[in-house]
């Protein structure tokens, strides 16, 4: 019995020196310059009522989806407002809820409607020029859609959040395949996940967002299980990393997800009200953020997205604002 | 005899129809919902609650765990609709709480 004890004593120590390494075993960061953000609560221009979701294409514009004012906003990269376009209502650029951001080659802006179920294109300046999808379970139907992603062939990837399944197709809207099942990860196996893996290669729970990394890389955000899984562009697995917890590396509800052009991602978190940055093959780098609403602190962060510099946008969903990163690792 | 009987059944339609019109007219629920953590699914149990017949607002409290509803005067609306919608949201119901007007 004394020897029982000892073991676990023994095994408990050595699972806090992991855990404790774990938290602290982070790149420092370097700002080269102080985080900026934009946005307050309201409906002017400029203002938000729960930005969800964001885009920036090859220029810099910043795109955002504002949820419940049921619009895109157009922004510089330093957060000037340019424009803006939707309204509520289910006809051709309209919203109920817009959900997620794309930018294909050419510039155009794909928007995924959580409640309407589909996806309509835009030029860059809002003009409306296509929509396809419908409220279902079938191939090329959603159910709250919200991520969106394109790939360096021009395929377009949604998370079909509440049918717990990715889905590709061409910009046309042409359903090519599908992959992912409802299946919650076990809390206790993905805890320990350093020690047993998780398994459920094939399974999603509540999947919210989705990048394109480096090498055409798939990167979606299981936000239920707390993880996030990389796919080849043809749906394979890879691999997976991430677990429920509060330390460097884990998430509580997993959200936003981008890629940088040396393939360094940048994971919203969001219950944990952070971003954490890991490289190319799932290795945690660092952390930051915090709950409030001071600058470089968040209150739910929803999405992220890269600027062509590498700034780095996030969506601070709770506190209405985007907020901008200016970032280099030492 | 007889215009004494239609004025009291004409005074009674209309006191009972004004009786159910003060009633529905502020028809509003209260549940707790286990696991309402974050918009994407917050997002989705409006979605479901908007599909209620007679529905006419949502307020959700994702710190508190708690869905706000507030239905249209005159609306028929039971629990279980209520429960299944929140189902259909992927959720657990931790219980329902009638501010006004509960429905049978």
């Amino acid at each position: 019995m004394a020897n029982w004890k000892t073991e676990m004593k023994n095994y408990f120590s050595f699972l806090l020196v992991v855990i404790l390494f774990t938290a602290c075993a982070h790149v420092p960061l370097k700002e080269s310059a102080p985080p900026s953000s934009w946005g307050s609560q309201g409906s002017s221009p400029g203002q938000f009522n729960e930005p969800f979701a964001i885009t920036v294409d090859a220029s810099g514009k910043v795109y955002v989806a504002d949820a419940r004012n049921h619009r895109i906003q157009k922004f510089s990269g330093d957060g000037k407002f340019l424009t803006q376009w939707g309204g509520q209502g289910n006809e051709p650029g309209q919203f109920e809820r817009p959900s997620g951001l794309a930018v294909d080659g050419e510039g155009n802006i794909f928007v995924s409607d959580y409640e309407l179920d589909w996806i309509q294109k835009f030029t860059p300046e809002g003009k409306f020029l296509m929509q396809w999808g419908s409220s279902g379970k079938n191939a090329g139907q959603f159910n709250s859609p919200t991520g969106l992603a394109i790939d360096s062939r021009q395929n377009i990837f949604v998370t079909d959040t509440y049918n717990h399944r990715i889905q590709k197709f061409d910009l046309q809207g042409n359903f090519i395949k599908e992959w992912g099942q409802y299946k919650p990860v076990s809390v206790i196996k993905s805890f320990f996940n350093f020690l047993v893996s998780p398994g459920g290669e094939n399974d999603l729970n509540y999947p919210t967002r989705i990048a394109v990394g480096v090498n055409d890389r798939l990167y979606v955000s299981d936000a239920y299980n707390n993880r996030v899984v990389a796919y080849s562009i043809e749906g394979e697995f890879l691999f997976q990393f991430g677990s429920i917890g509060i330390l460097g590396g884990s998430f509580r509800v997993s959200s936003g997800i981008a890629s940088d052009k040396k393939g360094n991602l940048y994971v919203a978190d969001f219950y944990n009200h952070r971003v954490q940055m890991f490289t190319e093959d799932g290795s945690f780098l660092t952390q930051w953020g915090g709950k409030g609403q001071g600058t470089g602190q968040f209150d739910g962060p929803t999405d992220v997205a890269i600027g062509p510099q590498g700034q780095v946008y996030v969506v601070d969903w709770g506190n209405h604002r985007i907020q901008r990163f200016n970032i280099k690792r030492e | 005899m007889k215009k004494n009987f239609i004025v009291a059944l004409l005074c009674f339609v209309l006191f009972a129809g004004a009786e159910v019109s003060a009633e529905d007219a502020t028809q509003k629920v209260i549940t707790k919902v286990e696991g309402l953590y974050c918009p994407f699914c917050s997002y989705g149990l409006e979605t479901q609650v908007k599909k209620i017949k007679g529905f006419k607002s949502v307020q959700i409290n994702i710190k508190e765990g708690t869905a706000e509803i507030e239905f249209k005067p005159g609306a028929k609306v039971s629990e279980k609709a209520i429960l299944t919608a929140v189902e259909d949201a992927g959720f657990d119901l931790d219980g329902v709480k009638w501010l006004t007007g509960k429905q049978k």
